[in-house]
């Protein structure tokens, strides 16, 4: 079993390495929010994960790959986000608040999400949260689950900026859509085109490691 | 204007489709592919084979030049050839000059639409190399193709 | 003179019955069928990608020997009377008419007898991506080299077609090659000749 204070730790030494360099670095990771990882995933309907990523931001101190997450807590983020499963698929069949009465009780309230109020209801915004991880989640109309770990400074919660968070996921759900297109490309497959994850890593540069 | 009989020949000499109309005054009248017309499809065929390797060689420059119609004694015969080697023959009486466009819509709307995208239909009437250089005998049976001819052309038979 | 009038006028005929005389369907319900035909095939024979390519090939015949017969009664073209022609009616006019596009005519033989057709877009590939052990043997769009073959055997031109090269391939570019035989002969009746 993993003493979770001693991972606390770990995460402040492996994220300021620049604090034995005596520099000041505690704003600098506050404000700089490229050194936040990320990791993502792509769940089928039978919650088999189809494509994972982990993206860090190369920060490239002294040569060095910061790395996203601790090596420890590293192969916790597969099981953190099949926890999270639970409640994407929650809110995916959730009864929307708004159903009006009179049309037939349950009106298949499909994708209500609790935190984002808008009418393109596929994103779910955050909707768990591990120990000061945030993950956000996003269903498409087929039912894969797009799901992220969000890594942040280890000092209080992440911040999610939402709208960049969700145009990451609009873009890669259009990237899912025209794999489908793929006639050799079976549904509930792993993903194996290195060009689909060499674009989705570009998409995660652009949107979420500013 | 009265028409005669249609006829049609493939690329392999052979008369695929014949129709004659014996009573101008009912379009109902007359044989559809018959046995004794076989006589008569050789010899037209014989007679606008003949015609058309004269014309073409009658031709000047590198246009192609081609056989439109055969005005014989108390008929014409209005032929369109296609690329692919179909003849398309009909035999009217002198009032219209030129089938041309008849003909043409019968290539395109009737027997491309129920001959040519019928799948299940054969695109080439000639089984084996003994059906081919005039020996064949297979004919376009297929009904809608024939029901839509005769909705086409029975306005025409008389007049 | 006459020839680029000729061509214009090639092209002209090209267009408008692609904007006028012909029915159109959804691009992608196109592509999607044609891949579930390509994908199917793999399954079928076992992922043994010569076969495929075979079927696909006589596929195409079938087709393109009806095709050719729906393109005449569009166009009323007469026969060509040398390959240069050929080439240009295949690329201006069969291609614009049924896939909306005008492949390239380059790499002519000295004898003017084979040419390529440089195909940009190819519709029936979009969204395309091979599998590894496809990507060296399949021809993924073969069914247009059985067309081609198909059609100008029915106005007598014997031919052979082939893909040299396939962007799906990992190649530059989709290039597809025309090699003339030889004129077959018509037919005369027996006792005619």
């Amino acid at each position: 079993m993993v003493n979770l204070s001693s991972n606390m730790k770990l995460i402040f030494d492996v994220e300021t390495p620049s604090y034995k360099q005596g520099k000041r670095f505690r704003n600098t990771i506050v404000r700089n929010p490229s050194v936040m990882p990320q990791y993502f995933a792509i769940i089928g309907k039978k919650d088999n994960p189809i494509y994972e990523a982990e993206f860090t931001s190369q920060q490239g101190q002294q040569g060095q790959l910061q790395q996203g997450f601790q090596q420890n807590l590293k192969e916790l983020n597969a099981f953190i986000l099949h926890a999270s499963l639970d409640i994407v698929e929650d809110l995916q069949w959730q009864v929307s608040p708004n159903a009006q009465h009179g049309r037939g009780g349950l009106s298949g309230g499909f994708l209500r999400s609790k935190n984002v109020n808008n009418t393109d209801n596929c994103y779910l915004g955050k909707v768990d949260h591990f120990y000061g991880l945030a993950i956000t989640a996003y269903i498409t109309y087929g039912g894969m689950k797009l799901v992220m770990i969000h890594g942040g400074p280890p000092n209080g919660n992440t911040q999610i900026d939402d709208n960049m968070v969700k145009s990451f996921y609009q873009e890669v759900h259009e990237l899912y859509v025209k794999t489908l297109m793929n006639p050799f490309y079976k549904v509930n497959e792993p993903i194996p085109s290195p060009a689909f994850d060499s674009r989705v890593r570009a998409l995660a540069k652009k949107y979420l490691n500013r | 204007m009265a028409i005669y009989s249609f006829w049609i020949f493939d690329k392999h000499c052979n008369c695929i489709f014949d129709r004659e109309w014996t009573l101008i005054s009912n379009s109902a009248s007359g044989t559809i592919n018959s046995k004794q017309t076989e006589e008569t499809a050789k010899l037209l065929y014989g007679m606008i084979y003949s015609l058309r390797s004269v014309t073409q060689k009658l031709s000047r420059d590198d246009t192609a030049n081609d056989v439109r119609s055969i005005s014989i004694g108390k008929y014409r015969i209005h032929t369109y050839c296609t690329a692919s080697g179909l003849w398309f023959v009909l035999l009217s009486d002198y009032k219209q000059a030129s089938y041309a466009h008849v003909l043409q819509y019968i290539h395109s709307h009737i027997y491309v639409k129920y001959v040519t995208h019928n799948i299940l239909s054969p695109y080439d009437f000639a089984a084996n190399e003994n059906e081919t250089r005039g020996q064949g005998f297979r004919k376009i049976g297929n009904r809608n193709f024939i029901s839509s001819l005769e909705a086409f052309l029975a306005p025409m038979i008389a007049q | 003179m006459s020839a680029p009038a000729q061509s214009k006028s090639l092209k002209a005929i090209g267009e408008d019955t692609w904007k006028n005389k012909t029915e159109k369907v959804n691009a992608e319900l196109f592509t999607l069928t044609y891949g579930a035909i390509v994908s199917q095939l793999c399954a079928d024979y076992d992922r043994d990608f010569q076969k495929v390519n075979n079927h696909l090939f006589s596929m195409g015949y079938n087709i393109g020997v009806r095709l050719v017969e729906d393109f005449l009664a569009r166009t009323a073209l007469p026969r060509c009377e040398n390959m240069v022609k050929t080439s240009e009616m295949i690329s201006k006019c069969a291609f614009k008419i049924f896939l909306n596009m005008t492949p390239q005519v380059t790499n002519w033989s000295s004898e003017k007898d084979a040419f390529s057709l440089m195909l940009d877009e190819n519709p029936l590939s979009d969204f395309v991506e091979l599998p590894m052990d496809a990507m060296k043997q399949l021809w993924y769009s073969n069914v247009l080299s059985g067309v081609l073959k198909g059609a100008l055997e029915m106005v007598q031109l014997d031919c052979d077609v082939w893909f040299v090269s396939d962007i799906l391939k990992g190649d530059p570019q989709t290039e597809l090659r025309i090699k003339l035989n030889k004129v077959l002969k018509d037919e005369v009746p027996i006792g005619e000749d």
